[in-house]
């Protein structure tokens, strides 16, 4: 009853301001933070507007504030100053509690180091997902998601006895089985070889192309080549944003 | 470079400190409990020793004890004489007469009948040779009718300081204070039964005023000789018998006096029970301490291993961690230092009161402290050491994993064993169970954690309970039948229907009277040897009390002894063995010991040791028929306990007139030491166990930042996250305070055993634990553990979600 109630609140938010629920806004949004005496800018004046079913690719070095904005988007941090939104309704005041029902039916996250729950199977870590997501059948869906990201011969192995690789499909997998609409990613292919970095940003844009709105965070420039679109950040400011220089790459064509 | 290099390690360590200054703080707790238990409780035995030492030798305790026969005295000035006439009188440096005359003493006051059997001690003011130690008030006044009160006595019955007593022959002495001489450092009470200071009064008056009270003006039948050192007391003793053949005396020389012997034993013999005790309590915390260390240790495996990928050696690797040990151990052992002197001091409390010294040293016991010491500090660094050494063997490719949960190929433990079949169930409602199996061994680590702290609590917990048990057992059995009985007892054998026989009867305010026969013997069997009471009883009369049986049968008009079940085990017989019983038999108007084989026919449940009963049917083979030095009594309609005891206590020929109730509070009385120092534990131990539950659950939660940060991540409400980890830490509860509990139980019988051997194998206790005591140690182990996590829970709600997740990246 609390999800649907929550998921027609969406709506109605989502109707209000003519949004999808995969889109996101950001307005003058700034973070700082109170390190002793000295104050930290993470992000200034920052202005994003992304529409639902897009591959955004947030760039820069560590420390201009990519993780900041991805944390802010993902309701894990509220913005000093500014609005964000999400499928139209603003989170940036939310209350603990709400933003704790953002992260259950509105955003999901895909770690670098995966955070998979080392007790738990394969299935199990995906269920969970489906589970706190308040899916009907989350085991049904746990299956269904881990056989489309290739997993469906892995199911109750455990997470170390999977490749890095297999891990981070099954965080991926277990972000879409929230079936939520927004999918972030920080540094998902950090800690993975090239090859099966290649192979979880095929599946990061799968999920773009079929509606869901996917933000990867990375200072990488060549994934960004598979972006459609490139935001690059610098000391907490927006320095570039649109497509990638040269236009979207093929999967294929990267290098790193 | 080297010199900044050990800086810099100290302070990274000093670092690692303060990050965990909670746990850190309560681990150097846990072990300053245990050392400081260990010190302040094993030191007692040195204490009491040298106390002893001293007050005897403040008293002047005499050498060599000049006794006559009952009944017989001497003219005042002629065993004085006696003895300055010996060979080797020279050898002699002080001697001093006494009257000592048994007596009854009545010390009731407003507020209770006090009836006891006494002595009289008239002792010589100017005596240089067991001096009166007045605790409290004054000395009595030679020509006032004054006395001192035996001190223990008085705070046993709790008698007012001021006041009188009346003793036989209806003479009132007024009380001026309490005090004790060196005999009577502790009472062992008539005919050294188990009546102690509760029941047995002592009063000391000047010498002249013991002669007229007791109407044997200038007499005296008991003298004390002080030896010059070097003396040859064998020789004087002999001397001085012979000297004083003609009035029947013999010479004891200090270890024919009970309470000498029985406190220079207790001292040593208490000492193993208290040193087993608060060695178990220091394993308990050394334990818990490596545990909570060691686990403190294994949560740097990440970093260690990041220092190893740089190229760092690991014997470097290896100091910083080491130096934390060392840190944890040495504040834990300053700590120790505190929590000694509070255990020392309220040991020295207890003593005090129990023992009533006239000299007390108690210094701080350094050198058992630094026993401990050693301890304390050995095992957080063998707890520091092999977890280091454990992450020094592991590759810095694998430390460095970000998955250090479950980069390990063996991280999963018996979680595969869950995979299949596959719960359908909840996932959440299941990760608590899947992460105590996940890893075997950290759940082990925490369950022994508080295991070890149960263990502690249920052994001293336990051995509280079991001598409560054994109060209460004996109550039961006693009072099992004609509950307000009472036992008279007689000067001297007597026929039955002899004058005080009779005139006990009679008493109007008694209701019946069973004259019984009650004597001394020894049972034995094999190499075993106990020490027995026997009493004579009519088990087909159901007029008067007879013992129950739990084995075996009642030798209802048959040959047969019914003993007591300590008896039975420590001679290895049951119901159907033969034993030996050594005796009295009468011989003309002497007695003779002989020993018989008897049957033993059933076993009774009184736990203590020595009561062994036998049909009167069987009387003959003391030939002792129709002879009785005990009246069992009960009072007549209306007629209550106290008016019986004043009215037969004033009788001759009558020796003391005791409720049977009285026995277990004697009993108690006896082991007032023990439980006193149980409770001291018994404090020690709960704080102990507190600790432990606490921060073996606070770890397991630490150790569990990331996996909540994620379940957070994903919107999982506080409450729900919570709930996971309460269950978790619930289950790893119950399995360290089952674990508890089990080795608890076989530290308990051993404790037992020990105690049983060692300090008063009397007394037969069986290894108990109350549904309260259980109570106390589940809330312990399992409620304090358990809501552990909720305590944390506003560190819970203010968890950096991004943070944690990329602590370990």
């Amino acid at each position: 009853m609390q999800i649907r109630r929550y998921r027609d609140d969406v709506q109605m938010h989502a109707q209000q301001s003519e949004g999808r629920d995969g889109d996101i806004e950001l307005r003058e949004v700034a973070k700082r933070y109170q390190v002793g005496d000295v104050t930290v800018t993470a992000l200034e004046e920052v202005d994003l507007e992304i529409e639902a079913g897009s591959f955004v690719v947030i760039l820069g070095p560590s420390g201009s504030g990519k993780t900041t904005l991805l944390n802010l988007i993902g309701a894990l941090d509220s913005p000093t100053e500014g609005r964000v939104t999400i499928g139209g309704r603003d989170i940036s005041e939310a209350s603990r509690p709400e933003r704790f029902e953002i992260r259950r039916h509105a955003v999901s996250f895909v770690f670098q180091s995966f955070n998979l729950f080392p007790g738990l199977t394969a299935v199990e870590n995906v269920a969970f997902g489906a589970e706190v997501a308040g899916c009907g059948d989350p085991w049904a869906l746990a299956e269904e998601v881990l056989g489309r990201v290739g997993l469906e011969g892995r199911l109750d192995h455990f997470p170390h006895q999977m490749s890095g690789g297999e891990q981070q499909r099954v965080a991926i997998a277990r972000a879409l089985a929230t079936e939520n609409p927004v999918l972030l990613a920080d540094e998902p292919t950090g800690e993975l070889d090239f090859r099966t970095g290649v192979q979880i940003l095929e599946l990061l844009r799968e999920q773009a192309a079929s509606g869901k709105t996917v933000l990867v965070v990375t200072h990488n420039r060549e994934i960004s080549r598979v972006a459609d679109r490139v935001v690059e950040l610098s000391s907490g400011h927006i320095v570039s944003d649109g497509p990638p220089v040269g236009g979207v790459a093929a999967i294929e064509d990267l290098r790193w | 470079m080297s010199a900044r290099r050990p800086r810099l390690l100290l302070r990274w360590s000093w670092r690692d400190l303060r990050r965990r200054w909670g746990l850190v703080v309560l681990t150097a707790v846990i072990i300053a409990v245990g050392t400081g238990t260990f010190a302040g409780l094993g030191g007692t035995s040195a204490w009491r020793l040298r106390s002893q030492d001293a007050s005897y030798a403040a008293l002047r305790y005499h050498d060599l004890r000049v006794r006559l026969p009952s009944n017989v005295d001497a003219p005042e000035g002629k065993l004085a004489a006696g003895i300055d006439s010996i060979a080797d009188a020279d050898q002699i440096s002080a001697t001093a007469e006494r009257l000592i005359v048994p007596t009854q003493v009545d010390a009731s006051t407003d507020r209770a009948t006090v009836l006891v059997p006494g002595e009289i001690v008239g002792l010589d003011p100017d005596a240089t040779v067991d001096l009166l130690h007045v605790a409290s008030g004054r000395a009595a006044k030679p020509g006032e009718d004054e006395a001192v009160l035996e001190a223990k006595f008085v705070e046993a019955r709790d008698l007012p300081l001021t006041g009188s007593v009346e003793v036989s022959g209806g003479r009132r002495l007024r009380i001026t204070g309490t005090g004790f001489t060196p005999e009577y450092f502790q009472v062992l009470g008539s005919a050294q039964q188990i009546t102690g200071a509760y029941g047995f009064a002592v009063v000391f008056v000047p010498l002249s005023t013991a002669q007229s009270v007791t109407g044997k003006p200038g007499r005296v039948n008991d003298a004390v000789i002080r030896l010059r050192e070097g003396a040859d007391q064998a020789a004087v003793a002999k001397q001085v018998e012979a000297a004083l053949a003609d009035y029947g005396a013999t010479v004891e020389t200090r270890s024919d006096d009970a309470v000498h012997r029985s406190l220079y034993a207790d001292a040593r013999n208490d000492d193993k029970t208290w040193t087993a005790l608060s060695l178990l309590i220091l394993l308990g915390a050394s334990f818990a301490a490596f545990n909570l260390v060691s686990r403190m240790v294994e949560a740097e495996r990440h970093e260690i291993g990041v220092a190893m990928a740089l190229g760092a050696p690991p014997s470097k690797l290896a100091v910083r961690p080491l130096l934390v040990g060392l840190q944890i151990s040495v504040m834990g052992v300053v700590f120790g230092l505190i929590v000694g002197s509070f255990a020392g001091a309220a040991m020295r409390g207890l003593l005090v009161s129990i023992l009533p010294l006239p000299v007390w040293l108690t210094p701080f016991p350094t050198g058992r402290y630094l026993e401990a010491a050693m301890l304390g500090i050995a095992l957080p660094m063998l707890a520091t050491a092999i977890p280091v050494r454990r992450a020094l063997r592991v590759e810095p490719v694998d430390a460095l994993r970000s998955q250090s949960m479950g980069g390990h190929r063996r991280a999963a433990g018996l979680a595969p064993r869950l995979a299949r079949p596959r719960h359908r169930g909840r996932v959440v409602a299941t990760m608590p169970f899947r992460n105590v199996v996940r890893n075997p061994r950290r759940t082990l680590l925490t369950a022994l954690g508080i295991a070890a702290s149960i263990t502690t609590l249920v052994a001293v917990l336990g051995m509280l309970d079991s001598f409560s048990a054994a109060f209460a057992r004996s109550d039961a059995e006693v009072g099992r039948t004609h509950g307000d009985r009472l036992e008279v007892s007689l000067a001297n054998y007597q026929a039955e229907d002899s004058e005080v026989v009779r005139a006990i009867a009679s008493s109007p305010v008694v209701g019946t009277a069973t004259p019984q026969l009650r004597i001394g013997g020894t049972l034995s069997r094999g190499g075993s040897e106990v020490d027995t009471l026997l009493d004579v009883v009519d088990f087909s009369s159901d007029r008067s009390w007879t013992p129950s049986v739990s084995k075996g049968s009642v030798p209802s008009g048959k040959p047969g002894l019914v003993i007591s079940e300590t008896a039975a085990a420590n001679l290895h017989v049951g119901p159907g063995d033969e034993v030996t019983l050594e005796h009295p038999v009468r011989e003309g108007a002497s007695y003779r010991m002989v020993r018989s084989q008897m049957v033993v026919a059933g076993i009774h449940p009184n736990p203590l040791r020595f009561y062994t009963y036998i049909d009167v049917s069987q009387v003959g083979i003391f030939d002792l028929k129709g002879i009785a030095n005990v009246v069992i009594v009960e009072p007549a309609p209306g007629a209550s306990s106290t008016e019986v005891q004043k009215a037969l206590f004033v009788k001759d020929g009558v020796t003391s007139v005791q409720e049977v109730a009285v026995l277990g509070r004697l009993l108690e009385d006896r082991l007032a030491e023990f439980t006193g120092i149980l409770r001291i534990l018994e404090g020690f131990g709960l704080v102990l166990a507190l600790l432990i539950s606490l921060n073996s659950a606070t770890l397991t939660m630490e150790e569990r930042r990331r996996e909540q940060a994620t379940m957070f991540a994903f919107g999982l409400p506080v409450r729900t996250v919570l709930r996971t980890i309460v269950v978790e830490t619930f289950l790893m509860a119950v399995l360290g305070t089952l674990l508890g509990i089990g080795a608890g139980y076989v530290a308990l019988r051993w404790l037992l055993s020990m105690f049983t051997t060692n300090t008063f194998p009397e007394l037969g206790l069986v290894p108990t634990i109350t549904p309260g005591s259980l109570l106390v140690i589940v809330i312990l182990g399992v409620g304090v553990a358990t809501l552990a996590p909720v305590l944390a829970v506003r560190r819970l709600l203010r968890t950096d979600i991004p943070s944690t997740l990329r602590v370990l990246e």
